[in-house]
């Protein structure tokens, strides 16, 4: 019976080549487990550097839900593998036991940080804005139509990209806040 | 350096070294003698970018015959002394005569255009392994494979060689750059290759792809594909630092614990006889064509 490619790719576990056919040692014969290296998987994902605007490509590898490695995407059109010295350490923010990650929320007059969900930090900062807002707004100024409030400023982060600046931009003005700042230092 | 505990035993370590550094010389000195040679007036002048068929199979090969049986020989007797004595066997049976039984011009052809299941009928024949047999068959066409290996193609972004279209075997990421480079072992070409694509299949899900890390080893990753379950040994370093450029060869050959680990967590290599642009078998070709123009084509 003539074989063909596919038949003779499930049946012959001829995939082992380089030196361990050689050496006759293919799993079915006489490799032995002891010759099993120990490894752990891990995953490669694409991400964003957080630090400044740039918004440098990385790659970062997780094994075992821990981050192990970290490097600039080659592949990204905007920093092509490389990486400043704050992006080359991002992974001292994830390895690192003083990082926040819950939310904590002093309230007036307190000296105590109490333990907040995101959804309850979501909801009052909603609610206070409104507030304010509501409070503050003026809708003309010497007889001009201003539909602004002066009672709330934006400062927008280092961290922000073009797109992200230009979202939070337009969702200020939105409420007619008209103090508008940025920090563009790294 | 390769370390130990990656690779076979010390005698052995050093007939693969041997092996490697005689058969660069032997190779060399029959590629110069003309055992291999192309037509340029006949080769296919559309771009391989565009037409995505591996050189080799659009170019007329020329083999000198005679020069070929040298060459054939000179090689079993390489294989024989460094690697086994199988291969004094299995090669030319009538040596005696002064011409082999096997036609090696048929052997060449066939091997490089892929055709794998010509080397299972002469392992048959042979009563030898076929990943012996293939083995021989690959360094024996590498003459022929490298006379079309001109230049590699600035934008070739698909996952086989682009000059004889077999599945890359070995690959290395420079630290520095973060690139990684393919290599193929049948014409040792080397093309870069994206970074979260497997070239095998082109799968781009990231949570599919993935590396095994060497837990004694910072240096070597098995890259791997849980939609193929193929993988890919990868050596890792900065280029730069190491002033030379990297012995894939010696790599591939020497880290014999990353193919066995690879193969104990179930992930497989293809058989290396069978090219990945096969024309016979169109259909697998064009299928991943048409993943290509989804999943990588800039």
């Amino acid at each position: 019976m003539k074989t063909n490619r596919r038949q003779f790719l499930a049946g012959a576990g001829a995939g082992l080549v380089s030196s361990v056919a050689l050496f006759g040692l293919t799993p079915q014969a006489n490799a032995s487990p002891a010759m099993k290296l120990k490894t752990s998987k891990a995953t490669e994902t694409t991400t964003i550097c957080p630090f400044c605007g740039v918004g440098c490509g990385q790659i970062v590898s997780v094994a075992d839900g821990k981050l192990i490695n970290l490097e600039g995407d080659p592949e990204h059109p905007i920093n092509e593998g490389a990486l400043c010295s704050k992006g080359a350490a991002v992974s001292q923010l994830h390895n690192n036991p003083r990082r926040l990650q819950k939310v904590l929320y002093r309230a007036p007059k307190s000296d105590k940080w109490e333990e907040k969900t995101w959804d309850w930090a979501v909801e009052n900062i909603a609610a206070r804005v409104k507030k304010t807002r509501d409070a503050s707004f003026r809708r003309d100024l010497d007889g001009k139509i201003v539909n602004r409030t002066e009672e709330i400023a934006c400062l927008g982060g280092a961290a922000l990209d073009n797109e992200e600046c230009y979202l939070l931009t337009k969702a200020m003005r939105s409420l007619g806040i008209v103090y508008l700042e940025h920090q563009a230092r790294i | 350096m390769i370390p130990s505990d990656l690779s076979v035993s010390d005698a052995d370590r050093q007939r693969l070294l041997t092996f490697c550094q005689q058969y660069k010389v032997l190779h060399v000195r029959y590629l110069s003698a003309g055992v291999a040679g192309t037509d340029i007036a006949t080769r296919d002048t559309a771009p391989v970018t565009r037409t995505h068929i591996p050189r080799v199979v659009t170019s007329q090969i020329h083999i000198d015959q005679a020069l070929l049986v040298d060459f054939a020989r000179e090689l079993r007797e390489l294989l024989g002394a460094q690697i086994s004595d199988v291969f004094h066997k299995v090669l030319i049976h009538n040596d005696s005569g002064g011409d082999s039984e096997i036609d090696l011009s048929e052997l060449v052809r066939r091997v490089i255009t892929g055709d794998g299941l010509y080397l299972s009928e002469l392992s048959r024949n042979w009563n030898s392994p076929v990943d012996r047999v293939a083995f021989f068959a690959i360094y024996l066409a590498r003459p022929f494979r490298k006379a079309v290996a001109d230049e590699v193609p600035a934008t070739w972004e698909l996952g086989y060689c682009p000059t004889c279209g077999l599945w890359p075997r070995m690959a290395h990421i420079d630290s520095k750059t973060g690139i990684r480079r393919l290599w193929c072992a049948g014409c040792e070409t080397v093309w870069p290759f994206a970074r979260l694509v497997c070239p095998f299949c082109l799968e781009t899900e990231q949570k599919k792809l993935g590396y095994l890390k060497i837990a004694s080893n910072d240096q070597y990753r098995l890259y791997t594909c849980d939609t193929c379950r193929r993988y890919l040994k990868t050596k890792i370093d900065d280029s730069s630092l190491n002033g030379s450029e990297i012995d894939f060869e010696t790599e591939y050959l020497l880290t014999t614990s990353l193919d066995l680990t690879a193969s104990f967590e179930n992930y497989i290599q293809d058989f290396i006889g069978f090219a990945a642009f096969d024309l016979q078998d169109n259909a697998a070709a064009q299928r991943y064509l048409a993943k290509a123009k989804n999943n990588v084509f800039s």
